[in-house]
């Protein structure tokens, strides 16, 4: 090959293309391939930059000739331009336009020759690299989530606008080049590398992280990082797309924090300490908000403390006042019975006898509704303050409505609990007088034992005193006689005393062993009358139950009169009486058996029922008392037939722990 | 009243005391016994027995039983805490003075006299 075609061959696959311009006459030779790339053939372009020069953008002409011009006078050191050229069907083309001008020996400029590339196709490539780079700038922007782009070691290179605004900064120049794991400790910090470590292996990293705003705010986030890979599919940056879910947080918080609340109320726990954690779980709700909860006295006109941990001495001092038309938002909310919202406590009108006291501990916004019971008769009202006048939003309001919910129902279930307390403790009071009636015999018998001591030694004493000479020595042994069975009648009365008494008595560890014992001893009376005899296997060493001494008395002794009562038909010599006891993996089991008829096929259960009876004495309610007692006691009863005839009733104790905690009292 | 020689069965201790110090003290000589079997084991006849109903073992009814059928019957008092119907299930259970508890002493001495005019109508000794 020649070697005018082996360039002419280069040329044209690198498009490029030589050109001479004669300054002097303005003709100038451009390379047919040149003319090629413009979509014309040699001959249509005559050889004269008229010609040529027509077919420069005319945008771009003036900067083209300024440049030539330049470096013809010799102010630039060489002529190198970009420029558009008009293609033959009106399409743009690119040109690189490189040159050097030829002088005279007197340095007067006479040609300048050089080449054109043609560089479109990398024009375009610019073009639409910079197409792309806008469109995804504008998508960055536009996005609602917080973008970021870091380097591979986590430094912040780039943080979108939607970013700056949530985090309240004006631009991220002040958190360039930081790295971004440095903004988190302990456990988000953890998670953050992780989940940049993924992002720079390839793949796609998560973690959540709470970060406070420049004013303080604290918000939750949930951040995926990707890799920014370049055309290798190397990984050259990192992607962050942050998302705040501080509202979602505070739902699920919310949630969880109801369903504390409510397992507390269902657990009986005190009303107090479950209004305590209503108010918090409100307060959590909302940064700066405060909340109270105000309870309404039976009486209907007083104002008493609920809830208020974080306002207590605000609370303490309006307790005991009465509602009314005007007396601040809770007040007004209780008489009027509907919702008071008061956006400014400065100047609304009902606030103004409270308006001071309100002011003192910076209350400014105060809305609050009724609590309703069922039958709507007002139980009190929440309330939330802020320390700034405003108005409630919608969801807000909905909280107060919710939150006022959760208290009716605490308030309510406190009341049942009460009425229920209350009728447990009457009934148990009857029972006790009803026992009373059984044992009003016994204890009639046991009275006349000291009571014959105390007339008989007195009588003897006076007998004494008529004889000669006194016997000095006898008759204080008869006073002392007389002193001690006085005490002796005084126990027994105790002991009825005992059972008479209406108040709860206080939990204490109780020897099932002793109250066997002591009920034999009470029912002494009873068994020898009707000729029972009691065999008593009380093994030594028995571990203590929890519970009230008098009230396990009063089943272990309703056992032993049913057995008495169930074995009135048999034979004198036939009326044996099995008292056991029995320890067994943490409780205690009191068994007592009878060789009566037993119990009817099927009642089992149905004998421990209210008004259940087999007998035609008594209303039947022992042993329902009884298993209400046990119950409560955390043990359980039951009755089963024996095989030899008659009946067992199995009584089963928990043992108290050491550790146990103590409720204050029993009730049955 | 004429000294006599008087047996008490009562299972109360305290009972026991004052009362056979309240019958001492009336001039009588006094056995105590606090149940049925441990008088049984005793040699001494006394005057009359006065006896507790509810007693460990044999009761009081079964021992006043016993007294009475003997062929020379002993007087017997009986005497209960409680002022329940007794089982009115022998003869001469009428006749039997029963007194309750706390008695005064008068009642008592009564009651002694006229169950041993019950059970020796012959009249043997003197009133006391």
């Amino acid at each position: 090959m020649n070697p005018d075609d082996r360039y002419r061959r280069a040329a044209a696959a690198g498009g490029v293309g030589v050109w001479d311009w004669n300054l002097a006459t303005g003709e100038i030779y451009v390379d047919p391939i040149l003319k090629e790339l413009l979509g014309y053939q040699d001959h249509e372009i005559r050889n004269h930059l008229d010609d040529w020069g027509r077919l420069v953008h005319p945008d771009d002409a003036a900067a083209v000739f300024e440049q030539a011009q330049a470096h013809i006078r010799g102010e630039a050191p060489s002529y190198e331009i970009e420029h558009r050229m008009l293609h033959r069907d009106g399409s743009v083309r690119w040109f690189l336009a490189r040159g050097s001008v030829s002088r005279d020996e007197q340095g007067a400029a006479v040609s300048m020759a050089g080449t054109d590339t043609d560089i479109t196709g990398r024009k375009r490539s610019d073009a639409a690299l910079r197409q792309a780079e806008e469109l995804n700038r504008s998508i960055v922007d536009s996005t609602g989530d917080c973008m970021k782009i870091l380097d591979l070691e986590g430094r912040l290179l780039y943080m979108n606008a939607v970013g700056l605004r949530m985090l309240e900064l004006a631009d991220f120049s002040g958190l360039l080049n930081r790295s971004m794991a440095e903004f988190f400790d302990g456990e988000a910090r953890r998670a953050a590398e992780d989940a940049l470590a993924v992002a720079r292996r390839g793949g796609s990293g998560r973690f959540q992280y709470l970060m406070r705003t420049m004013s303080g705010v604290a918000k939750w986030w949930d951040a995926v990082v990707t890799p920014i890979t370049d055309a290798s599919g190397t990984v050259v940056q990192l992607l962050v797309i942050s998302r705040d879910i501080t509202e979602r947080r505070r739902d699920e918080a919310f949630r969880a924090g109801q369903h504390q609340v409510l397992e507390m109320i269902a657990a009986g726990r005190s009303l107090l300490d479950v209004l305590d954690s209503l108010v918090h779980l409100v307060e959590n709700q909302a940064d700066g908000m405060l909340c109270t909860v105000l309870l309404l006295d039976e009486d209907g006109v007083s104002v008493r403390h609920g809830a208020a941990p974080s306002l207590p001495d605000y609370v303490k001092g309006i307790s005991g006042l009465s509602i009314g038309p005007r007396a601040g938002s809770c007040g007004t909310a209780m008489y009027r019975g509907t919702r008071v919202i008061v956006a400014d406590i400065l100047t609304d009108p009902l606030w103004e006898d409270y308006r001071e006291a309100a002011l003192r501990f910076g209350l400014r916004a105060c809305w609050s509704t009724p609590i309703f019971s069922p039958k709507r008769k007002v139980l009190g009202s929440l309330a939330m303050y802020y320390r700034q006048p405003r108005e409630p939003r919608d969801e807000e309001l909905r909280l107060i409505e919710t939150a006022a919910d959760i208290a009716r129902i605490a308030i309510e279930q406190q009341r049942a609990y009460l009425e229920l307390d209350a009728h447990r403790r009457e009934l148990a009071h009857l029972s006790r007088v009803a026992m009373l009636g059984e044992l009003s015999g016994a204890l009639a018998h046991e009275l006349s034992q000291p009571l014959t001591a105390v007339l008989s030694n007195a009588q003897a004493a006076r007998h004494m005193l008529d004889r000669q000479p006194l016997d000095v020595e006898l008759l204080r042994d008869t006073l002392d006689d007389i002193i001690r069975n006085d005490k002796r009648a005084g126990a027994v009365i105790d002991r009825l005393r005992a059972l008479l008494r209406k108040d709860d008595i206080a939990l204490q560890p109780v020897d099932l062993n002793d109250v066997a014992r002591e009920v034999v001893d009470l029912a002494y009376g009873e068994l020898a009358s009707r000729r029972v005899t009691v065999k008593s296997t009380l093994p030594s060493a028995m571990p203590p139950v929890l519970g009230d001494r008098v009230q396990l008395q009063q089943v272990v002794l309703n056992l032993v009169l049913n057995a008495c009562d169930a074995m009135n038909g048999n034979h004198a010599t036939d009326r044996h009486l099995a008292l056991s006891t029995m320890a067994s993996e943490g409780f205690v089991e009191l068994v007592v058996a009878d060789r009566g008829p037993g119990i009817p096929d099927g009642q089992l259960e149905r004998v421990f029922e209210p008004f259940v009876t087999f007998r035609e004495e008594g209303l039947g309610l022992g042993l329902a008392i009884s298993r209400s007692i046990v119950t409560a006691h955390g043990g359980s009863i039951r009755a089963e037939n024996n095989a030899d005839g008659g009946a067992t009733f199995r009584c089963l104790l928990p043992v108290a722990q050491v550790e146990q905690a103590l409720p204050s009292r029993v009730n049955a | 009243m004429i000294p006599m020689t008087l047996a008490i069965v009562d299972d109360d201790d305290d009972v026991r005391r004052a009362l056979s110090r309240l019958l001492r003290s009336m001039g009588h000589e006094v056995r105590v016994f606090a149940s049925a079997e441990a008088f049984h084991a005793d040699t001494v006849v006394a005057d009359c027995v006065i006896v507790d109903v509810r007693l460990p073992g044999q009761n009081g009814l079964e021992l006043r039983e016993h007294l009475l059928s003997r062929i020379v019957p002993t007087p017997v008092v009986l005497i209960t805490g409680d002022g329940d119907r007794l089982a009115v299930d022998t003869p001469r259970a009428v006749d039997t003075p029963l007194v309750t508890k706390p008695f005064d002493d008068a009642v008592l001495a009564a009651a002694i006299a006229s169950a041993i005019s019950l059970a020796r109508p012959r009249g043997e000794l003197h009133e006391p």
